[in-house]
């Protein structure tokens, strides 16, 4: 699949950017595992930190630490729903002991803050390349720095003109989409045809003729896909399905909410997701110390401040389309923002922000219009020379 | 100076027309009379006006599974944009008709 998406030119759609840098970059975990410190049982802390529980067995050459063999739940998760505090009560009580799914096959968060460590530290590795090559190039050729450098086409089309010669060396046919085509299975969709002027063909529900499957497979092969919904996590928040319903009766509005946080501002620090005195902090190295996440301010006393409780009431009128399994907040898959302060939740800082949420109706809700946004061609950024945007 | 980041990089092989997706849940016991109905328009033009029945997997009687519906009509090559910013302005409408069961949409799609 990567390579017919390399060759028809929409690598970018299935990862072949910095995702598929990531999932190579977390698939040396392995290779590298037996040269991790082994986590004496007798001596944790003999061990850093950040290796700590990562391999328990000298003969181990994979990261392999289990509640059976080393750690217990409270090592591997470090998760809470709530930390008690002075100036806010949730209203719904909340889970004292653990938060939900801690399943045995999930690594827990040593595994994923070594994964995270060495993804970071390869996207790091190329910044600095690309940063010293924009150094080198415009110490050598003076500014403006020439969109040669560091627009991509010329590499993607080479990478392409290479594999088509490697293909074509091998015997094997190169066709535009190729495996796209294949992939897609139009059985199980259903499809219908335009009432254009220029065809006036029409096909049933699920009756697709080859040349209108491949008219449409050219276009998912071929072109970007937009997609709007209200799943989370999204990288933007604001992108989302119901924020292009148009057309809005008087009275739905209110169903279309996403309804609000239980409590605002900063959150109390669990204290197992602090890092230990003496440890390496890489975020307060980035971030000058303020560290990454929502902290909630203290006074000189400690007293925690600033969390103005807000009642949740999105709408439920059953005469329109709603809003459904909404997780209220900023769920972007970031720390630095809070998600799933629902005010029904029990656990309140569990931050998970996967959720399914969709917009529900039925035979008496009647018609929802959305109005897709244009989004094509490029978009300029102006950059003062002072380098503010 | 001017960055610019360009999203057409990629080559477009043919604007032939314009594709929209619907992926919806409905319960395993979906009521089998219910249907969706789409409608397309370009511009205030109807392109689409068609009727789907609601699929799910029967198979799973309990569980709300994820289907989808697929929305093609051809541009026309010729076919000039009027609406906002010279733009087209594409509107898409969906209703459940008969039926007892309810629909979730969960995402929408167009290229």
């Amino acid at each position: 699949m990567l390579r017919s998406a390399q060759l028809a030119g929409y690598a970018e759609r299935y990862g072949a950017g910095i995702g598929h840098v990531m999932a190579a970059t977390a698939e040396m975990v392995g290779p590298v595992a037996s040269h991790f410190p082994v986590t004496k049982k007798a001596d944790p802390t003999a061990t850093p930190w950040a290796a700590r529980y990562l391999r328990c067995d000298d003969s181990a050459s994979t990261l392999q630490c289990t509640t059976e063999n080393m750690y217990t739940d409270q090592d591997k998760y470090n998760s809470r729903c709530w930390v008690e505090r002075n100036d806010f009560t949730p209203r719904v009580k909340q889970n004292s002991v653990k938060t939900p799914h801690h399943a045995s096959w999930h690594p827990g968060w040593r595994e994923h803050l070594y994964k995270g460590r060495l993804i970071t530290f390869v996207l790091l590795s190329a910044l600095e390349h690309g940063l010293e090559g924009m150094s080198r190039v415009t110490r050598e050729e003076g500014v403006p720095y020439d969109g040669s450098n560091w627009h991509m086409e010329g590499v993607h089309e080479e990478v392409r003109s290479r594999l088509r010669k490697e293909m074509e060396e091998m015997g094997e046919s190169a066709p535009p989409g190729g495996e796209c085509f294949e992939a897609i299975n139009f059985k199980s969709v259903q499809v219908l045809q335009s009432l254009t002027e220029t065809n006036g063909t029409r096909l049933g529900g699920g009756q697709v003729l080859p040349h209108h499957g491949r008219s449409i497979a050219r276009i998912i092969c071929g072109r970007k896909m937009n997609c709007r919904t209200d799943y989370t996590p999204r990288a933007d928040p604001e992108r989302n399905l119901r924020g292009i319903v148009v057309d809005v009766p008087e009275g739905m509005e209110k169903n279309l909410l996403l309804g609000e946080e239980e409590y605002g501002g900063g959150d109390v620090a669990i204290e197992g997701q602090k890092v230990p005195e003496g440890e390496v902090d890489v975020v307060g190295l980035v971030t000058g110390g303020s560290g990454i996440g929502l902290a909630s301010p203290t006074d000189s006393a400690g007293n925690h401040s600033a969390q103005i409780p807000k009642p949740t009431a999105p709408g439920t009128d059953p005469k329109f389309w709603r809003l459904a399994k909404s997780m209220v907040g900023t769920c972007d898959g970031t720390k630095c923002t809070s998600c799933g302060r629902n005010a029904d939740s029990n656990c309140l800082l569990y931050g998970r922000n996967d959720a399914e949420v969709y917009i529900v109706g039925n035979k008496n809700t009647g018609p929802i219009k959305f109005e897709i946004p244009v989004e094509r061609g490029g978009r300029a950024v102006e950059v003062s020379e002072r380098g503010g945007v | 100076m001017l960055l610019a980041t360009n999203l057409s990089l990629y080559p477009n092989p043919n604007p032939i027309g314009q594709l929209i997706m619907l992926r919806y849940k409905a319960p395993g016991n979906v009521d089998k009379k219910t249907k969706i109905r789409a409608k397309v328009e370009v511009n205030g033009e109807r392109k689409v006006d068609e009727t789907f029945t609601a699929v799910s997997d029967l198979s799973r009687q309990k569980v709300v599974t994820e289907e989808q519906l697929v929305v093609w009509y051809e541009e026309g090559r010729a076919e000039k944009a009027k609406g906002k910013g010279g733009e087209d302005v594409i509107r898409v409408t969906f209703n459940v008709e008969e039926g007892s069961s309810e629909v979730m949409l969960t995402h929408l799609y167009w290229a």
